[in-house]
Order: C-alpha cells, then sequence, then structure tokens
C-alpha cells in the first residue's frame, strides 16, 4: 500500500498554494505532515482523496501505482478521510456516529446486511480508544472537543480502509488523550497507510515509526508552499 | 358553573371533531407544500430558487383572514368556481402552515455544518442514502419543534373559520352564548380547549425528543 505525488501543484479558488516534488507515503510508518496554517495541509488531504475545494494543477497522484487524477472515493474504495474539527452527526449518539457511515457506505440495502457489523466495529473502535460506554450515548453536543475528535477518528477507523487520512486528529486533546491516538495510529499504521496532518508539536517530535514531512511557507504570498521530507535529528 | 357545558356536550364534541378534522386536513395539505416550497427555495438552480422565494413572500404577505374570505366569497364573483366554507378555511390555513414551516425548515437545513454534508461525498456514501440516513433525520429532528409550534398557532389561528360560518368550536361557542348569554363559562371553557390542545402538542414535542435520546447499541 503507498501513495505516491509527483511534482504536483495544488491550486484553491484559482491560487497555486502548494508544491511537492517527488514524495513517497508508505504503509508501515505514520506519515506525518506538518506546517502553518493556512500552507495547505487540508488542501493536499482533500486533492489526495478527490474532494473538493482544491485541485491539482501539475503533476500526478498515484494511489498502489495507478494514477489517482481525477480520482473520487467510492462506496468500496479504500481511503477515508477524518475531516478537521471532527463533525458529528447532531442527531446520531457517538456511538451511532462511529458506525453508521460505514453501515450506509453500500447504500440503503447494503445497511441492513452491514448494520450489526458495523455496531460491533464502532463499539470495538470507541474502546480502544478509551471512552467510557457512559459516552456511547451521549449526543455530539454533550461531548467534549476531545471526545467528539476520538469519536470521529473511531468512525474513521470503522471503515477498516487501506489508507487513512486524518486532519489534525489530535487537536484540542490533552497530553494523556493524544498518546492514547498516537499510540493506536502506530499500531494501525501496520495494516493501513496513514497520514497525518498537524500542528501540535508532540506529534512533530515523535520519530518512533512516524516519518515527518513538512510544508514550507514561502515567504512572497504569490509563490506557493513547499512539501518536503524531513529526517529529525 | 360549569354544567351548562354538559347540557351541550354533543355540540361541543362536534365542534371539537370539526376543529381537529378542520386542522388535520391543513397540516396534511400544508406539510407537503412546505416540503415542496423548502425543496424549491434550496435548489441548485438559481431561478428556481428565486421563483420560489417570490411565491413564499406572497404567501407570507397574505394574512390566513384575508385568503378565506377572497376564495369564499370573492372567487365565486369572478368566477364559475363556489368554494365552501370548509374548502376555503383548510386552504387558507394550509398556505399560511406552509409559508410558516418552509421557512422552519430552511433554517434547519442551513444550520447544517457544510463539513457534515460534505463528510458523506468525502467517505463514498451514496446520495440518496446520505439524504435518508443523515440529511433528512437531522432535517427532522432539528425541525420537529418548530413545525409542531407552527402547528400550535395554526390551530390557535384556525378559530377565524367561524367568521364564514364553519361549524368549529369558535363558531359553535358564540352559538350557545347567543342562545344561553353566559359568555363567562363558555368562553373559558374555549380559552381550555385550545390550551389543552397547545399542551398536547407540546407533549408530543417533549416525546420526540425523547425518542431520539434513545441510543442504537450494538446487540450483544
Amino acid at each position: 500500500m503507498n501513495l505516491q505525488v509527483s511534482s504536483i501543484v495544488i491550486e484553491v479558488g484559482g491560487r497555486r498554494l502548494l508544491r511537492a516534488g517527488d514524495l513517497r507515503f508508505e504503509r508501515g510508518v505514520v506519515n506525518c505532515i506538518g506546517g502553518r496554517s493556512g500552507t495547505g495541509k487540508t488542501s493536499l488531504l482533500r486533492v489526495l482523496i478527490g474532494g473538493q475545494g482544491a485541485s491539482l494543477a501539475e503533476g500526478t497522484v498515484r494511489f498502489q501505482g495507478e494514477d489517482a487524477n481525477g480520482f473520487r472515493p467510492k462506496a468500496g474504495n479504500d481511503i477515508v478521510l477524518m475531516q478537521q474539527g471532527a463533525p458529528l452527526w447532531p442527531q446520531w449518539t457517538a456511538l451511532e456516529n462511529t458506525w453508521m457511515p460505514w453501515a450506509v457506505q453500500n447504500g440503503v440495502y447494503g445497511f441492513w446486511r452491514r448494520k450489526r457489523t458495523a455496531q460491533t466495529r464502532g463499539a470495538k473502535r470507541l474502546e480502544e480508544l478509551r471512552l467510557s460506554r457512559e459516552i456511547w450515548s451521549r449526543s455530539p453536543s454533550r461531548l467534549s472537543g476531545g471526545e467528539r475528535r476520538r469519536v470521529a477518528l473511531a468512525a474513521a477507523l470503522v471503515f477498516e480502509s487501506g489508507c487513512l487520512l486524518l486532519d489534525e486528529p489530535t487537536a484540542n486533546l490533552d497530553r494523556d488523550s493524544t498518546e492514547v491516538i498516537c499510540s493506536l495510529l502506530s499500531r494501525a499504521a501496520k495494516n493501513h497507510l496513514i497520514i497525518v496532518t498537524t500542528h501540535d508539536p508532540d506529534l512533530l517530535a515523535r520519530d518512533d515509526g512516524w516519518v515527518q514531512f513538512r510544508i514550507e511557507a514561502s515567504d512572497s504570498p504569490e509563490s506557493e508552499s513547499q512539501l518536503i521530507p524531513m529526517v529529525l535529528t | 358553573m360549569f354544567s351548562l357545558l354538559d347540557s351541550y356536550r354533543d355540540v361541543f364534541r362536534a365542534a371539537v371533531i370539526s376543529t381537529l378534522w378542520l386542522n388535520s386536513l391543513a397540516l396534511l395539505f400544508g406539510l407537503p407544500l412546505a416540503l415542496t416550497l423548502f425543496a424549491l427555495r434550496t435548489s441548485r438552480i438559481a431561478t428556481i430558487r428565486f421563483a420560489a422565494a417570490a411565491v413564499n413572500e406572497l404567501l407570507k404577505g397574505l394574512p390566513a383572514l384575508v385568503v378565506m374570505f377572497w376564495l369564499f366569497l370573492c372567487l365565486p364573483l369572478v368566477s364559475s368556481w363556489r368554494v365552501s366554507a370548509g374548502t376555503a378555511a383548510i386552504i387558507a390555513l394550509a398556505l399560511n402552515y406552509a409559508v410558516g414551516a418552509a421557512e422552519i425548515l430552511r433554517s434547519a437545513w442551513q444550520a447544517v455544518e457544510p463539513d457534515l454534508r460534505n463528510g458523506l461525498g468525502l467517505q463514498g456514501i451514496p446520495r440518496f442514502a446520505g439524504l435518508a440516513f443523515f440529511e433528512a433525520p437531522l432535517l427532522i429532528t432539528s425541525a420537529a419543534p418548530g413545525l409542531l409550534a407552527q402547528l400550535a398557532t395554526t390551530i390557535k389561528l384556525s378559530a377565524i373559520a367561524a367568521f364564514i360560518g364553519y361549524e368549529e368550536v369558535f363558531h359553535a361557542t358564540q352559538g350557545l352564548i347567543q342562545q344561553t348569554y353566559r359568555p363567562v363559562e363558555l368562553y373559558t371553557a374555549l380559552a381550555f380547549f385550545y390550551v389543552a390542545l397547545v399542551l398536547a402538542i407540546s407533549g408530543c414535542e417533549a416525546a420526540f425528543r425523547r425518542f431520539r435520546a434513545v441510543p442504537v447499541a450494538p446487540d450483544r
């Protein structure tokens, strides 16, 4: 499992925001991208998953060696994005928010086939993320920022996708919760390709099975930021 | 004091049934109309959005009483169509309910975080399944209290049907007052009736909220 970018330039609203040379994101490690706000971290993830809001102006993205330009996630595709801010559906409980998206991924009929498995998977992920059962039945409005983020992460993990893109998964979390998530990601990296964007200095300093990348902001607003690999010393 | 009500029990029963029937039909026609207006007002096509907004504003500006009188008294004068008192009242109340309900639905829709909707596409969830399992339940959950409050307003407004002779509870009360000259008991009873009906609707709203709080836990 790998994801490769070659000489890409990412455009947002007609503005060239970010460029990168030849980079390869591998399974087995957590690929961690750091950078200041507005340098294009979220846009990069959106381009990788083929979502709205950002586009590839130049270069190629290869997923498993196949050209992923114009790639769009479809039911059954093995890539999933946990969005920044961890949005959760307010009408569903924390537990329902974890299993419903995967259960519904194959449409209305697929939902009834997957429901029970999805519920079990959701509960398992919440347990792994050390969210107590008392929290499972809470509505998102009654969750703290950290709990919301862990529920959103559990929802992303329920997909058991080959590739997980996580946009700032540890923002607003205390150190203990951050550690829980980091060790879970390190374990999950054995079976998944994981790309994480973050501001968190704790994550940016990790080297135990984490590969660091940085987005360096350009000096002038007209030129784009640059994504580069980083060797921690 | 209220023994008078017992004497006219049958008259009241018929009037209450008539009032409930009138409001049920207003809701039956008003809700689909509200959903249609809402769907058109949130259309991706600007022309449709603009046309729906224009219709909505026009209907919002029309008092239900004027619509009812116009349908009942003026329509037969300018065309060959005759509209019964009941039909005129149902149309006026349904239009009134639909305009308010469409606005409530639109507000509830606009309150949904854009990231939630974008997330459906990013997770590969098909459009219809996303609508059925995520967007529609959210819309219903967030709009239900407002829609029930709008229904309570419509029920109170339905007393205007008495002005064109529709035999609902206010009309029956006025008739009895003319016969018995006992307005205190009868208007007080009428007030209790409306309050009880509105309280029942509030109870439905509370029950709905409680029902939604039940978690769907995995089978063990």
